[in-house]
């Protein structure tokens, strides 16, 4: 006999196999009914050249679970790894059995080639995904429904998803049994479809008396198939992540990851940012379409961390619900998206720290979607915090977001006998050394700033200063929503810089690095941007910078700040700087590199009042403090005030920790 | 209505006191570097004031400044607060001008400007403190004033300003047109909008110069400032020391009685 068997053997489907065709027609209807959803959005261009070449890239690491199984850069928790293994076997045991029914398909209708060892392999195929598959589907069940992590909010869809599933799997290895056990005399090479001979054996062998339970399964397995499929088209259930999901990655934002988004037409526009859901681009409205509520967001923000209301995956949730309303897809009363739907406090929670958006496996922008309701908030409805009103006030009035008593300081103060170059007075410098209003305002961030001009001087860089006149980068003001003052900033920062023929700029803030470095090319900006832990890296690598002493400290720790690391992929230069130096090792925080704790001090948060929940600068002090480390060495003017508020909290007689900024650390270390 | 608010711009009065220097040989502040000078901050509160107006019945608001090139800032930020037009007297040595000779040059702007039933000033300049310019501009324009207002409302054809005394208030009615200075008891200042900002922009801001408005300029100023010096605070500390609290005590209330404090 031959090695192979005849599809349908036992069942008169007569046409119904051909309903099958109609799948797709369903499916483009649900899609339809979403795109007519996502079109109530705002036009953007998303068409960039590149997307094409960019999604195959990604598309490997995606179809590998690279981000999800902590594969590379971004290692994950144990649970995490759970999650994304569970994720990885049904995947994949989906894919398996979906070609070998495909592959059935072909040699029913197109061509016979079923036979021998490729009937085998494909029987052997089958087997593996439907085990792969069940096995994920159980993991889930009792991750979702034993182990319960907080992340997860569980809903009906969830539930009847997994049985669904479960069951077609299930009924799928049943009817094989029972095919096998039909069979007379059962053939020997059926051992291939391990499972279906195992059940096979235990129902036992050549029983024709089983072929009507055969007919019944069968019947069971296709009603359950064609139920699922209608009732995740019709339900618009989570499992339509297969479809958009890919279609969310293929769309993903292409800027740099630290740049958002300017407001077209500032200068004529009537209102700003996001009021209602229709203010959002199709692509933002996409975006709620795939979150498939994962929880992996809100498992590293800092601001639901430390118990503020704010949960990025609520956030997305909530206005997926601000979108159906809208496009009346449930009889709702809609409400205001900002007030009602998403309340001003969590939409001032964000640090925009960037931790939910590099762990979202679909690439849903979150950071951008609170910055368009900050930008309504404070450019159209003049409604925020208290303590912003008084930054905003600053920064309108002065040009920097600092004052009161505490900032006795003036911008050209912390120049003081250290003789330096004023920008445009030598033609020849196209270096500047742009310091920041923090840099410069702050007591304590001037002390870095006098470090960083003395090591430079040393290391015989050549660079000029603006001085008192220095204004604000813009950084503020954009993150809290308050575009039109970045905008004339911007603008005329770059003229200065033009007009004196700056080439290269130089900070030791990573907020002015970032904005200038992803933000101003958006003005026609174009610079060299260095932060100063690329420009102290690059001096120790070429012998500009002899180490020697610094060895004071017994254990050490670094803090990744959010505008560095997550949203400029400025890792490994700060590690390297340290490594020269005569330091012990740094011992990592729990959380470090990209899934480092925000300070709590980005998108204005420095300037806000923190009522709320735990204050994330002392839970960011306190993983320092678990290292067990003397120093806590940073790359940023507000992490080290963060972290200075945080271990002065503490008191001295609960920690021995000290915050220093890494040029502070190389200049204790140089020879 | 037409409301006129007339608005300077100062040195920040936010600088550290460290950092604050005067020639007494030119008798001038000077500038520190780097501090952008700002909007009065009672003058803020008369354009708040009259924005208040604005908001609840109908108004056209014209804020008017007068100063060098630099003041037109002050104009921008009251534009971007919600007012409707900016004139801008130019004048690079309006430093130099006292009381009377700023009043004059402003009561011409305001005649240029015409038609108005308000003239709103700060209760007094935050550099100078003088608190003259704004009693002789209605001087000079022959109408009524009323000082150091704390709410100022419409009532029928009248105004009726609530007006701050040592202890409370004293509500005046006053016929239009007439002129207010306005005290922080107005209430905060409003933040300028998004919208506001942009609008502002989009204003011309009318420049005239002295000449334009027919403004003589004085020759010689009707007040003279004789000497301009910073205050020098001589602070002697004594620490009084005793092995308790107790003693302590007593040695300071005996100092005290000595002194005469107590």
């Amino acid at each position: 006999m031959e090695i192979s068997r005849e599809v349908f053997w036992n069942i008169e489907y007569g046409l119904l196999v051909y309903v099958g065709l109609l799948l797709p027609l369903l499916i483009g209807y649900a899609i339809y009914r979403r795109y007519s959803l996502w079109q109530l959005g705002k036009a953007e261009d998303r068409f960039e050249q590149g997307r094409i070449k960019a999604f195959i890239t990604e598309a490997i690491g995606i179809l590998l679970h690279k981000r999800l199984l902590g594969i590379g850069p971004l290692p994950v928790s144990p649970r995490e790894l759970y999650a994304g293994a569970m994720h990885f076997l049904i995947f994949w045991g989906i894919v398996l059995l979906l070609v070998v029914t495909a592959l059935v398909a072909v040699h029913d209708h197109v061509v016979k080639f079923m036979h021998g060892t490729p009937y085998l392999v494909i029987s052997f195929l089958g087997e593996l995904g439907g085990i792969l598959a069940l096995a994920g589907i159980i993991m889930a069940g009792v991750r979702r429904y034993v182990q319960r992590p907080d992340k997860l909010d569980s809903k009906l869809d969830d539930a009847v998803t997994l049985v669904l599933l479960f069951l077609l799997i299930v009924t799928g290895f049943v009817l094989e049994a029972l095919r096998i056990s039909a069979t007379v005399p059962t053939p020997e090479w059926e051992r291939w479809s391990f499972i279906g001979f195992g059940i096979a054996s235990v129902l036992g062998m050549e029983k024709v008396s089983l072929l009507p339970w055969h007919k019944g399964v069968w019947w069971f397995h296709v009603i359950i198939f064609y139920g699922a499929a209608i009732y995740f088209c019709l339900s618009w259930s989570k499992l339509f992540h297969i479809i958009i999901s890919p279609v969310n990655i293929f769309f993903r934002s292409l800027r740099p990851k630290g740049a958002l988004v300017p407001i077209e037409g500032i200068e004529e526009a009537e209102s700003f940012g996001a009021e209602g859901i229709k203010d959002f681009t199709w692509k933002q409205l996409l975006d709620l379409d795939a979150c498939s509520n994962c929880g992996r967001c809100q498992d590293n923000c800092p601001a639901y961390l430390s118990g503020k209301p704010l949960s990025p995956k609520k956030l997305i949730q909530d206005m997926k619900i601000s979108m159906e309303a809208a496009g009346n897809v449930h009889e709702e009363e809609p409400r205001a998206l900002i007030g009602e739907v998403i309340p001003d406090d969590d939409i001032w929670s964000c640090t925009t720290c960037r931790a939910c958006q590099e762990v979202c496996p679909v690439y849903v922008e979150h950071i951008d979607k609170i910055i368009e309701m900050r930008r309504n908030l404070t450019l159209t409805q003049s409604r925020m915090p208290e303590a912003l009103e008084a930054m905003v006030g600053n920064l309108f009035s002065r040009g920097h977001p600092w004052t009161g008593a505490q900032f006795i300081r003036l911008r050209g103060d912390w120049m003081e006998g250290l003789d330096l170059n004023m920008l445009g007075e030598k033609k020849e410098i196209d270096t500047l050394f742009w310091v920041g209003c923090t840099g410069a305002l702050a007591d304590r961030n001037a002390e870095v700033t006098r470090s960083l001009a003395r090591i430079l001087k040393s290391a015989g860089v050549e660079f000029a200063v603006i001085g008192a006149e220095e204004p604000c980068c813009g950084d503020p003001s954009r993150r809290i929503g308050f575009e039109i003052l970045f905008h004339e900033q911007v603008q005329q920062n770059i003229e200065t810089f033009r007009k004196n023929n700056v080439k290269r700029i130089i900070t030791a803030c990573p907020h002015c690095f970032n904005t200038i470095k992803n933000e101003y090319p958006q003005y026609g900006g174009e610079f060299e941007v260095l932060h100063h832990t690329q420009v102290l890296a690059d001096l120790l690598r070429n012998g500009k910078l002899k180490t020697g002493g610094g060895g004071e400290f017994k254990r050490i720790t670094y803090h990744d700040p959010c505008y560095l690391g997550r949203h400029n992929n400025i890792y490994s230069e700060p590690r390297y700087v340290l490594d020269r130096l005569a330091l012990p090792d740094v011992i990592e925080m729990s959380r470090f590199g990209r899934h480092a704790r925000c300070c709590g001090g980005g998108g204005g948060r420095i300037w806000m009042e923190e009522p709320v929940g735990t204050k994330i600068n002392r839970m960011r002090t306190d993983d320092a403090i678990e290292t067990g480390a003397e120093l806590v060495i940073t790359a940023c003017p507000f992490c080290l005030q963060m972290f200075e508020e945080g271990i002065g909290a503490k008191g001295p007689d609960n920690t021995a920790l000290t915050a220093l900024d890494i040029v502070e650390v190389v200049e204790k270390g140089l020879a | 209505m037409n409301i006129i608010v007339c608005i300077k711009q100062v040195p920040d009065p936010e600088i550290p006191p460290v950092k604050f220097q005067i020639d007494p040989e030119g008798k001038k502040v000077i500038p520190p570097d780097g501090v952008t000078p700002v909007i009065s901050v009672f003058d803020e509160r008369a354009v708040e004031a009259a924005l208040k107006l604005k908001d609840k019945y109908k108004a056209k608001v014209t804020a008017l400044t007068l100063g060098p090139d630099s003041a037109k800032a002050v104009i921008r930020h009251a534009l971007a607060m919600g007012v409707d037009a900016g004139v801008h007297i130019q004048y690079e040595a309006a430093g130099e001008l006292d009381s009377f000779g700023t009043a004059h040059v402003l009561m011409k702007a305001i005649e240029k400007i015409g038609d108005y039933s308000l003239v709103l000033c700060g209760r007094q300049a935050a550099d100078w403190d003088a608190g003259q310019v704004g009693l002789l501009i209605a001087e000079n324009l022959g109408i009524p004033v009323v000082t150091v207002a704390k709410k100022v409302d419409l009532q029928d054809d009248k105004l009726r300003v609530e007006s701050v005394i040592q202890d409370g208030y004293h509500v005046m009615e006053v016929s239009m047109p007439a002129l207010v200075t306005v005290s922080s008891e107005i209430g905060l200042s409003r933040l300028p909008t998004g919208i506001g900002i942009v609008k502002a922009a989009r204003v011309k801001i009318e420049n005239l110069s002295v000449e334009d408005i027919g403004a003589d300029i004085p020759e010689a100023r009707c007040t003279e400032l004789i000497k301009l010096y910073v205050p020098v605070r001589d602070i002697q500390c004594q620490i009084i020391e005793a092995d308790t609290v107790q003693e302590s005590a007593e040695e300071l209330a005996v100092r005290l009685r000595e002194a005469k404090i107590i």
